[in-house]
Formats: C-alpha cells, structure tokens, sequence
C-alpha cells in the first residue's frame, strides 16, 4: 500500500484536503479500546477492531465515527492485480467514500 | 548555506558503547520456538540445516560484538554534506562509511535491505536501502545533524536476518575545538520496531532498547540555537526524504476525531499488522 496507492500524488493531495488521516497499529487496538489515549481514541479504536479485516485495511468512517467502508487488501491487491491500476482505483475508492459521506 | 566540509578535523577519538536489549515481545515467537516447531522449520528448508534448537535460540538475540568501540574523530565525517547546506536540507549519507558503526552490533550489517518472496527467493527491497541526514541546528559554536538508517543485520542461519525499524541519530560537533560533542543512534522503541526472518517465515517482535552513544556526550541542553528546526520537523523531513507516503499529513489517533469534527471531514484510518513508516513491516 505504502509503495502504491499512497504514493500516487493525487491519493496524496485527494488525502491532505479532504481526509483526516490516521494510522495504527493491530496490537496497540486493545490498549487503545481501554482508554490508553482518551475517551474518543477508544470509541474510534473499538470501531476499527469491529470491522478490520487481516493484515493491512484502510477504513472511512465519518467524524461521528458511523462507519463508512474499508478496503481490505489482501482482496483489493487479489481484485486489482495489476499494481499500477491500484492508485486508480484507490483514488476512486476515497471519491466513493466522499459521495457517501455527503449523502 | 553554510559549508560543513571542514567542520571536523581533530585528532581525537571517541569512545562509543553499544546496548541491546533482547526481544520482549513478539507476534509469532519466531525467536524461540519450541522443538517441534524448529524440527518443522528445519524439515521445510530446501537444504540441509546445520543447527540445533540452542542456536536458534540465541539468533535474534544476539549481543553486540563491541560493547565498547574507539573511534577517531574522522570515523564521523561520512554524517557531514559533501556541499553547502541550509537549515533542514536533507542529504545522502555514504553506506560503506556508516557500516563500521553499525557493525559494532553484529558484523552481518548491511545498508541493502532484503525480503523473501512466498517462494522463498531473495530479493533488494528498492527505494528505500541506505542514511540520510538533515541540518538540524547551528549556532557559532555548534551544529547538529539528525540522521536516519535504514540497515539489515544477516544473521548466520537458513534465510535468516534482522532488520530495525531504522536507526534515527544525531551528531553534534563543537565548531571552536571540531570535535565531537555528542552522538548518539537508537532504534525508536515502539512495540512492534523489528522484522525477523528464517527459514522463509517472518515475524514482527519489539526490541525496547538498541543504541550507540558517545560515552563523552556533554549536555546538549546549554547549547544556544541560532537557528533550529524542531526535532519533529526534522524527522518529517527525513522520513519524507525516503518514503512519498509520508506526504500524508497523518494525525495522532488521540486527535483524530476532534479534527475530523472541527474540519467536518471523513476519517481515513488504516490499521495494520506493522508499523506503517519504518522498514520493520
């Protein structure tokens, strides 16, 4: 994902001005659901584990934390095999997402 | 700009300690398997495996080969810009000049980074092997340099080796008496920062502590900037100097859903089996 999607500089630029972005990491979840970082990283955490999907998976969620969509990618890279049509796809993914959101 | 090409020239040495903790943590125990699971690992290796459980055991943990390690203060002068720099430029730093340092942990340290494809072939990673380096801070007196490694320890059995997250080091150096005054480079210690191999099987394990520092380190606090960039810019800037995803303006998860509400906008989250900005994943 690193070395694909999120190194196309339109996913990049879609991300910075349209998205709130985070990372983190499976192990650090239930530390997180238990208050480790504050009341809204727990709630924000719980929807995460609720809905992730093994091993690497983005997820939309609006600032009310209903969940969007996610975009599991052992499936996404079995569906997209070919990696320079992933930004494309990833870039129509966070438009998708965006319509959803506004809807 | 400031030309730092002549910025050291003592005959000094430096004397630099080396620690490392064992694993302390790990997703599949990959470090310490029990005997069946060694017996398997061995029967699965397309060649035959000179290695009994003991040795497995101590693999992944192994100790720095100097403890303690002199260096003259021209070891240093592979951290400095071959050109004139401003205040948080970023520039390469040589890998063979570096890996006499590194191979004070162990002496398979290499700057090419490797992965094994599901068919058990080795391969470079591209894009991201090797150090750089960013100006940091400067005054009359002092400068420092913040760097970034990204290195590769081959360990001695079946496809096996150790790779840190990245080293992030600093390097200060008096410019009156052009020695150095401080350096120091550590793995950052979050749970997961280290990807093992062996036998064609990965794990993801923790590793609280991993450093070299100057023994003769003064106490960088008194030092008065004339000019600086903080050390969280001076990361991004390295961090962004290999990686294009780390254009991303990425929030702390503590502060996310403030954001998201205050901006209105969606929350655009990725969870992960590893650490998403270093080379331990």
């Amino acid at each position: 994902m690193r070395a694909g999607p999120l190194s196309s500089t339109r996913v990049i630029k879609l991300l910075n001005t349209k998205f709130v972005n985070t990372w983190v990491l499976l192990r650090e979840l239930p530390d997180l659901q238990n208050g480790a970082k504050g009341a809204t990283a727990a709630a924000l955490a719980t929807k995460l584990q609720e809905h992730f999907v093994y091993p690497v998976d983005p997820m939309i969620l609006t600032p009310e934390l209903a969940f969007i969509q996610n975009l599991p990618t052992n499936e996404f890279i079995k569906s997209v095999p070919i990696a320079k049509e992933r930004k494309s796809q990833y870039l129509t993914w966070l438009k998708s997402s965006l319509a959803q959101v506004e809807r | 700009m400031v030309d730092l090409s002549d910025v050291l020239s003592s005959t000094a040495s430096v004397q630099v300690q080396a620690h490392r903790d064992p694993i302390a943590d790990a997703t599949y125990n990959l470090h310490q398997p029990t005997q069946e699971k060694f017996d398997r690992l061995k029967a699965r290796w397309p060649e035959p495996v000179n290695m009994e459980l003991e040795d497995a055991l101590e693999l992944f943990n192994f100790k720095p080969l100097h403890p303690l390690k002199n260096y003259s203060t021209a070891d240093f002068q592979v951290f400095l810009p071959p050109l004139p720099v401003g205040i948080g430029d970023v520039w390469d730093i040589d890998s063979e000049g570096i890996l006499p340092f590194l191979r004070q942990f162990h002496s398979g340290a290499t700057t090419e980074l490797q992965y094994y494809s599901k068919k058990r072939e080795r391969h470079l990673r591209k894009g991201t092997n090797g150090a750089k380096a960013c100006l940091k801070a400067i005054s009359p007196e002092h400068i420092e340099i913040a760097f970034r490694i990204h290195v590769l320890f081959m360990l001695d059995g079946p496809g096996a080796f150790f790779m840190p997250a990245q080293f992030a080091g600093h390097l200060v150096i008096n410019r009156n008496t052009r020695r150095v005054c401080k350096f120091s480079l550590s793995l950052p210690s979050r749970n997961s920062n280290v990807d093992i191999n062996a036998f064609g099987v990965a794990d993801i394990v923790f590793v609280p502590h991993m450093e070299l520092s100057a023994l003769s380190d003064a106490p960088i606090h008194e030092i008065a900037w004339e000019t600086a960039i903080t050390e969280e810019r001076a990361r991004k800037k390295l961090a962004t100097a290999f990686y294009k995803f780390a254009e991303i303006e990425w929030t702390p998860i503590e502060d996310v859903v403030e954001l998201a509400k205050g901006t209105n906008r969606p929350i655009h989250a990725l969870v992960l089996f590893g650490t998403l900005d270093d080379e331990s994943c």
